[in-house]
């Protein structure tokens, strides 16, 4: 998120009468004193001094080969620069299209995501859920496992072996525990607050139903195990949001746990959506693609995004720290149905 | 002219956005203010484009040129709009949807893939009272429009323009192939508005409450059958001479996210669903590689209903049907 490509402020484009002579300014300003100006375009460009003073004047249009190897050359993106002032938003993010990719690098991606925003003094996540927070499973080890098992067979190009049933303790388990644990480890070190509502454990509960059904690809035994692991999950997050603060299975809050606020919206699903506050910047997150992320730092767009939420937040009920009455029946709930879906299995 | 060439094939790429009635030289001559005689010396890279020009072309057409010239970054250019105001909203939310498909529907080659989250209004708004309540949703508890406040919420209030256009731009996404994956859970949230708007009294009659349901039950009737018949068509009538194909697929494993991916000519475009309401796209060709790829591998992990799969279509329906007639029993005892 830190880093990477150059971005143009919306003050420089607005001030802009000539888009060129500022793209031109722009380059000299990143360049080091020593090096004169005139002479690194010439050579870049492989024209005289004289051309480049044309076009550095705006006298002379640059043509688009010129135009990629100088943004190629000091790592321009021309998308910032010309879409800041349209309806458009420029959002940042991995895909993992490349054979290579696997799933330790996307959990090493949410782990550097959130550790930049914990390495922020003043932070804050705001998640507006459908679903339970991905991260949350990685507190227990069966579920982290299953979790895994799931994301990888929705990576576009993993090869599933025929037969290949789920087992707690797969190849590779121990590195994607171990990334898994830092993951916890971090956000419990971001304060919170989750809008979400009874239909957050469908999705973990169906898969665990959906793979049992596929052919026993989980079987009867390793499925109690996993609904069993779920109602742990859920007493632990009843726990916090009693408490008010993020902090580990079988641990107590301290005196530095972050803050958890979660709130019962019983009228809207949500689309599992994160606004992160970094210092006096925010950064919003929306989900694609089952498990991906993308990022933008636009603006308005998160001036949008958080109003929304705002006003989602006064419509709903909280169910942390106050509203015992309403939290006790939200988490009975949640446990009612995980019971009802193990009954069935027995 | 080789100084040019990557001129040429930025004309070329907006060309192909283009939908194919249109003339390239005399769109560009508009964005550009220009004669179309100036504009066709620039499109065959004769005269060089000003810098104000690309960034012109880039805004309207949403090119990427970091894409265009290849230049290596992690970002997508999103297209969209980030709020609405009550004035003439419910106008503007179906005039911009309908303009989206009426684009799509002017390329020979197009298709919808579609992975909702929920019912797709789209799907619905030949039955005006499912409209009318989710635009009356909209308002109230997605936009929180001020002058909602003390609205409730009834059938008779239906605005009879509103009803008309929502019938044709269904009329538009009628014309158009589309692949959607569903879920049992997709009719949860439009059943959710329902008894959360009852438990807190906002409708005016237990009369409206159950019409919704029974158009909600109409609309699955409606849908299974163009499920059956694999065709789109309106409700009431049948397939006309030349219907769109409609594949439905069954996943119960994948959650969702309203993610839209449309094929336009040669080119996709993927629309992400953000702030509940509105709707973004980008025309990024990895990005939206990705996507399509994200819905091949999500359409074999699910069953197909449409057309073939009888029983699970049979099977699948009549789990929606359930949880309607749940709810309407509900109903009847409160």
């Amino acid at each position: 998120m830190r880093g990477g490509f150059a971005v143009f402020t919306k003050t420089f484009c607005m001030e802009s009468n000539n888009s060129q002579v500022q793209f031109f300014q722009h380059i000299k300003s990143i360049l080091p004193e020593n090096i004169s100006f005139v002479d690194e375009i010439a050579e870049q460009l492989n024209i005289s001094n004289d051309s480049a003073y044309r076009r550095i004047r705006g006298d002379k249009p640059i043509s688009f080969e010129e135009l990629k190897k100088l943004c190629v050359q000091y790592k321009i993106s021309l998308d910032q620069l010309l879409n800041l002032q349209s309806d458009s938003f420029i959002f940042t993010g991995k895909l993992n299209n490349d054979e290579n990719f696997k799933l330790d690098n996307w959990l090493g991606e949410v782990l550097k995501q959130f550790s930049i925003i914990a390495s922020f003094p003043k932070k804050h996540i705001y998640f507006l859920l459908k679903d339970l927070p991905f991260n949350l499973h990685f507190q227990i080890p069966e579920l982290t496992a299953f979790k895994c098992f799931v994301w990888q067979r929705s990576f576009s190009g993993y090869q599933v072996e025929k037969g290949v049933k789920f087992a707690f303790n797969y190849p590779g388990f121990d590195v994607h525990n171990a990334i898994g644990m830092k993951i916890v480890n971090v956000y419990n070190t971001i304060p919170t607050t989750e809008i979400w509502n009874t239909e957050g454990i469908n999705t973990t509960l169906q898969q665990i139903d959906f793979y049992h059904e596929a052919g026993g690809i989980i079987s009867t035994e390793q499925a109690i195990i996993l609904f069993d692991k779920v109602l742990e999950l859920v007493n632990h997050i009843e726990k916090e949001a009693e408490l008010g603060f993020k902090f580990k299975i079988g641990e107590q809050p301290n005196s530095n746990s972050a803050e958890y606020r979660l709130f019962n919206n019983e009228l809207i699903i949500g689309d599992n959506s994160l606004i992160a506050e970094l210092g006096d910047m925010k950064m919003t997150f929306l989900n694609h693609s089952f498990m991906h992320f993308v990022g933008t730092r636009d603006e308005s767009f998160n001036k949008a995004l958080f109003t929304n939420f705002n006003n989602l937040m006064q419509k709903s009920t909280l169910i942390s720290t106050s509203g015992e009455r309403d939290r006790i029946k939200f988490f009975n709930r949640l446990r009612d149905e995980i019971h009802r879906r193990k009954a069935a299995l027995l | 002219m080789e100084q040019h060439n990557g001129q040429v094939l930025f004309f070329q790429q907006i060309k192909s956005l283009l939908p194919p009635h249109l003339s390239v030289a005399d769109e560009i001559a508009k964005v550009l203010d220009i004669s179309t005689d100036s504009a066709y010396r620039r499109i065959r890279g004769e005269k060089p484009i000003s810098f104000e020009d690309i960034q012109k072309l880039s805004a309207v057409y949403k090119v990427s040129v970091d894409q265009f010239l290849q230049i290596q970054t992690n970002g997508f250019i999103f297209t969209g709009n980030l709020g609405y105001s009550s004035t003439g909203f419910v106008e503007r939310y179906l005039n911009d949807m309908l303009q989206q498909f009426e684009f799509m529907r002017s390329f020979d080659n197009k298709h919808i893939y579609f992975l909702p989250n929920d019912i797709p209004p789209f799907a619905y708004f030949q039955f005006p009272e499912l409209a009318a309540f989710t635009f009356f949703f909209y308002k109230k508890s997605l936009l929180h429009f001020d002058e909602m406040n003390d609205q409730k919420f009834s059938v008779k209030n239906i605005d009879k323009e509103h009803a008309k256009l929502g019938k044709k731009v269904q009329a538009a996404f009628n014309h158009i192939p589309s692949t959607e994956i569903w879920g049992v859970d997709t009719i949860n949230s439009m059943l959710r508005h329902i008894s959360f708007y009852r438990d807190t009294n906002v409708f005016e009659s237990k009369e409206d409450i159950l019409c919704l349901y029974d158009k909600l039950e109409e609309l699955m009737t409606h849908l299974e059958k163009q499920a059956e018949l694999g065709l789109k068509f309106n409700y009431g009538e049948l397939p006309d001479k030349d219907p769109a194909p409609y594949r439905m697929f069954h996943n119960d494993l994948i959650s969702g996210d309203n993610c839209v991916l449309a094929q336009v000519g040669a080119n996709k475009l993927t629309y992400i669903n953000h702030n509940l309401i509105n709707f973004m796209f980008t025309r990024n060709e990895d990005f939206n590689k990705y996507t399509f790829e994200t819905f091949e591998n999500a359409i074999r992990k699910s069953t197909q209903i449409s057309i073939t799969g009888e029983k699970a279509r049979a099977r699948f329906f009549n789990r929606l049907h359930k949880k309607i007639q749940a709810h309407k029993e509900v109903n009847n005892h409160y």
